[in-house]
């Protein structure tokens, strides 16, 4: 774990676990339960944890709200990527700025990328351990990233790194073309323009264009 | 937007823009008492070994959550075998069953179970109607898997995981969907 620093208590935290293998659920729950994490809610597929998630966000209440999602990506009924593509799209702001880990097996390059394209905050690959965990919950804590909605996408900055690119500018959106807003709670977002309306703009401000290409996605996978 | 402020990128007048980057506060590391100055936090060594001890106590229950895992897995095997026009919820079974497997053998010291588990999903996953052949390779993971669990071998297998490892590899490499393709 990272060196200095206070000690994270966990004890005000609640994290639901969604996975349709028991024996999982109740090994991650022993890993919270570990940790000291205080509240654990399970559901046994992505259906099951919406109706939780719903739930969650019609309460009002400190103490009540769901922080983390920590959900398998093989399940039946709703998948993983559905779960999360249904939470990055609801209304609720409690609910659509969740951060979410995705359990898999599969980590290859692909399945990596439908999450992360579909708005994951961490992607944890199996098999499971009480560091692959707890480094993910110090990732979500520490190193939390912007939201950016674009016209294909909403879901946390996929950019984590700047890495130099000498190939030919393929950016399409131009700074004026961006907003920076402060805070979430009370978005109003008209997209009418489609980014391929814009083509001829090439050179925006260090970090205001979004839209990378796979050929620098992929750079930035590997790095 | 309401109440939310705006970057300088913004011309008055522009048209709205086409992205967002939504800064939120960072209330969860206010909940688990981050420290004002934004240092990283650390998560306490002791509840690390706690977690650990706690995962440990439930060896036995994996073990025979494993052996559970591997009668349904060849159950699940057989029932493809044998019925082929349901073979493709048959095969989506065997994955999910072996990703079970996959998830929690290293966290109690099966890293070869894990390892066969999750070369038999990445061989299966990529054919969609796989050969008698291909077939006959997820037999010889699923076996192997139960070699691993009847003689207890943990870690890397010893000279008889590494001899199952590196036939299982011969194996997929042959009959895997590449060559199949």
């Amino acid at each position: 774990m990272a060196s200095g620093g206070k000690y994270y208590r966990f004890d005000g935290l609640s994290i639901l676990v969604v996975d349709d293998n028991r024996f999982v659920r109740s090994i991650m729950m022993t890993v919270f339960k570990g940790l000291g994490v205080g509240k654990m809610i399970q559901a046994e597929n992505g259906e099951e944890a919406m109706a939780v998630l719903e739930v969650s966000a019609q309460m009002d209440g400190a103490g009540k709200d769901i922080d983390i999602i920590f959900a398998d990506h093989l399940m039946e009924p709703k998948d993983g990527i559905e779960l999360l593509r249904w939470v990055r799209a609801h209304d609720s702001d409690k609910i659509r700025f969740l951060p979410f880990v995705m359990m898999s097996g599969d980590a290859d390059e692909a399945a990596v990328r439908l999450a992360r394209d579909s708005g994951v905050t961490e992607y944890l690959a199996k098999p499971m351990s009480v560091m692959n965990v707890a480094s993910r919950l110090l990732a979500i804590i520490d190193k939390p990233r912007a939201f950016v909605r674009a016209p294909n996408y909403f879901g946390p900055d996929r950019r984590r790194q700047t890495l130099p690119y000498d190939g030919e500018e393929k950016r399409r959106l131009g700074p004026e073309d961006v907003r920076v807003v402060e805070d979430g709670a009370h978005m109003v977002i008209d997209s009418q323009n489609g980014i391929g309306e814009n083509p001829e703009k090439s050179a925006p401000p260090s970090g205001a264009a979004l839209e990378e290409s796979d050929e620098i996605a992929q750079q930035r996978m590997q790095a | 937007m309401n109440g939310g402020a705006m970057n300088d990128n913004v011309k008055p007048g522009a048209a709205k823009p086409t992205v967002e980057i939504i800064q939120r506060p960072n209330k969860l590391r206010e909940k688990v008492g981050g420290s004002a100055d934004g240092k990283p936090g650390r998560i306490d060594p002791a509840a690390i070994m706690r977690a650990n001890s706690y995962v440990a106590r439930l060896a036995d229950a994996h073990e025979a959550q494993t052996k559970l895992d591997l009668t349904d897995l060849h159950a699940a095997y057989r029932r493809a075998l044998d019925d082929a026009e349901n073979r493709a919820t048959h095969l989506r079974r065997i994955v999910k069953i072996s990703d079970g497997i996959l998830t929690l053998g290293k966290t109690f010291g099966y890293d070869l179970l894990s390892d066969f588990a999750h070369a038999l999903n990445s061989f299966l996953i990529p054919l969609p109607d796989p050969t008698p052949a291909q077939m006959q390779v997820v037999g010889l993971h699923i076996d192997a898997m139960h070699v691993l669990v009847r003689d207890n071998i943990k870690g890397d297998g010893g000279a008889i995981g590494q001899a199952l490892n590196g036939s299982l590899s011969v194996a997929r490499a042959k009959l895997g969907a590449r060559r199949n393709a």
